[in-house]
Parts: C-alpha cells; structure tokens; sequence
C-alpha cells in the first residue's frame, strides 16, 4: 500500500506494531502458564521473539523487487515468534514446571513493555498528525 | 477475539481454583461426617487439574475449517501472513473432581454412637484438617496469581485503546 510505504513505514510504528503483536502472545502465554500452577505434568511455555524483533530494528542496506514468482526475496521475510516448552526440571510441588515467581515476573515486565510500547505509539500517531496539520493544536 | 484470550484462560483458571476452594471447604466441613447417601464415612473430595485440550474453543475450530488461499502465480494476491497474535498457545485448565477411597479411616472406639461397628469401632472420614489448611492456601495464592493476570490483561487492553 501506498501509505504504508510513505509515510508509515518511515516511523518507529512498523517496530511498535512488532512489540504490541509480541506483548500480546506473551501475555496469553504467561496467563495459560499461571492457570495450570497446580496441573499436574503440565510443561512451561516460553515465547523466543527476540530475532523477530531485531529483523525490524536492523534495516537492510538493499531492498529487492519481486517481480517474478521465482525470485528470492530480499530481506528475508520475518522470522516469526516461536512458542515452545521450557524443558526446566520440575519445582518443588513435584507437579509440574510452572516458576510461579518466575512467571509472575515476566507478567509484570511484558506489562510493562506493552505500555511502553503502547505511548510510544500514540506519540507517533501524535507527531504524524502534527506535521500533517503543519501547525501545533 | 484475540485480544481477550488471555481473559478466558484466566478465568479458566480463576473457575478451576475456586472449585477446588468449595471441595476443601467441603472436606473441612465433613471432617466427622459418619454417614453419607452412598453408605460409610464421607469421601474425601479431591479437584484434579489438567491442561484444556486444543480444540475446545468454537474460535479455533472455525479456524481449522477456513479453507486456504494458494499462490500457484505471481500476481496473486497473498493470503494475509500469519501475525504472531495468531499463534495457539492453550487455552487455559480443566478440573476433574475425583472421589478418594479412604486408605485409612480414621477409627474411634464410640459404642453409644449410632453408626458404631458390631465392635464398637465408629469410621471416621480420612481427612486431615491440616493438610486442606494447607491446600487452600496454595489454592487461595494461585487464585490471586490469576486475578494479577487478569488486572495485567485488562490494563494493557485499555492502554491499547487509547492509541
């Protein structure tokens, strides 16, 4: 899309978005690893995203066009965030490998995160709709 | 919706803590109960939990059901990419209550009491007050963990409408 490309894609919203989408998968993570702390045999779940977020940060120096089905696109499409089971050894219930301060922890700071990640977007929107209108509201 | 997943999980698991709440306040209850529908002493109640099958929810059956889009050329148009929000990751806890046989029941040697043995032997529940003392504090914990996440899930979800 047209925008995307002029305006959108220019600012730190592309990374935000990235963060948002993270945030959110990891939240849903955390919240199933806390509803089962007394499940028996039940297995931790990690979220590994910090290689989907660096390909954002790190811009390439070429951007290629794919104009033919067989073409290699150039960068590498985004490696996605992968979800796995923690292969931890069981905690001290002997139920299962569920940390709950660990996890707790990570709740506190994916919060975090999100909201950073949430103001920093309104700023841009902000600063966008400022240098559209030209002048401060 | 995606977005409120993480509250559904958590109500799973809020739901699945305080039926195991009710069983121990059942089984402090009945801690001298000697006579019960099924005939003996009173059974211990006991929650198990286990981890929510996939398929449980409409939404993901739904979308086990889209059909898919191919691309056999270069001009057609891509089905959207899979965004990291679409990732399945559970949907939170199951609880199962499981009757206990009593392995040792409690016996006191009451021959007035009108459920007494020919030997003057009375069963009592095998329920020891302090082990559900203690089981409803790890359960009372974990519930307050759910509750936090719930908090966390609901701030963030304010937070992102005021993008």
């Amino acid at each position: 899309m047209f925008f995307d490309k002029v305006i959108f894609n220019k600012t730190k919203m592309p990374v935000l978005n990235a963060v948002l989408d993270v945030t959110q998968l990891r939240q849903r993570v955390l919240a199933n690893n806390i509803a089962n702390v007394s499940t028996k045999g039940y297995r931790v779940k990690q979220v590994r995203f910090q290689e989907y977020l660096a390909s954002f940060v790190r811009q390439p120096p070429v951007e290629g066009q794919a104009s033919d089905p067989r073409h290699i696109t150039i960068p590498k499409p985004n490696s996605n965030p992968i979800v796995f089971e923690s292969k931890s050894s069981l905690n001290d219930s002997g139920l299962n490998n569920v940390d709950i301060d660990q996890e707790m922890t990570t709740l506190a700071e994916n919060h975090l995160f999100y909201n950073t990640a949430a103001r920093l977007l309104a700023g841009t929107f902000d600063g966008l709709k400022k240098s559209i209108s030209g002048r401060p509201r | 919706m995606q977005i409120f997943d993480s509250l559904d999980i958590s109500a799973s698991g809020l739901s699945a803590q305080r039926r195991k709440l009710n069983a121990i306040a059942s089984n402090i209850a009945n801690v001298d109960t000697t006579r019960t529908d099924e005939g003996g002493p009173f059974k211990r109640r006991r929650v198990v939990m286990l981890e929510a099958p996939k398929m449980s929810k409409f939404s993901t059956m739904l979308e086990q059901h889209k059909s898919r889009l191919r691309q056999t050329d270069g001009k057609h148009m891509l089905e959207g990419e899979p965004r990291p929000g679409d990732f399945f990751v559970g949907s939170g806890v199951l609880t199962q209550e499981v009757r206990e046989e009593a392995v040792k029941p409690r016996m006191v040697f009451d021959p007035n009491h009108p459920d007494a043995r020919e030997d003057g032997m009375v069963l009592f529940p095998d329920i020891n007050v302090i082990t559900e003392m203690t089981d409803m504090i790890a359960s009372s914990r974990a519930y307050e963990a759910n509750v936090t996440v719930i908090n966390a899930a609901k701030d963030m979800i304010n937070r992102a409408l005021d993008i």
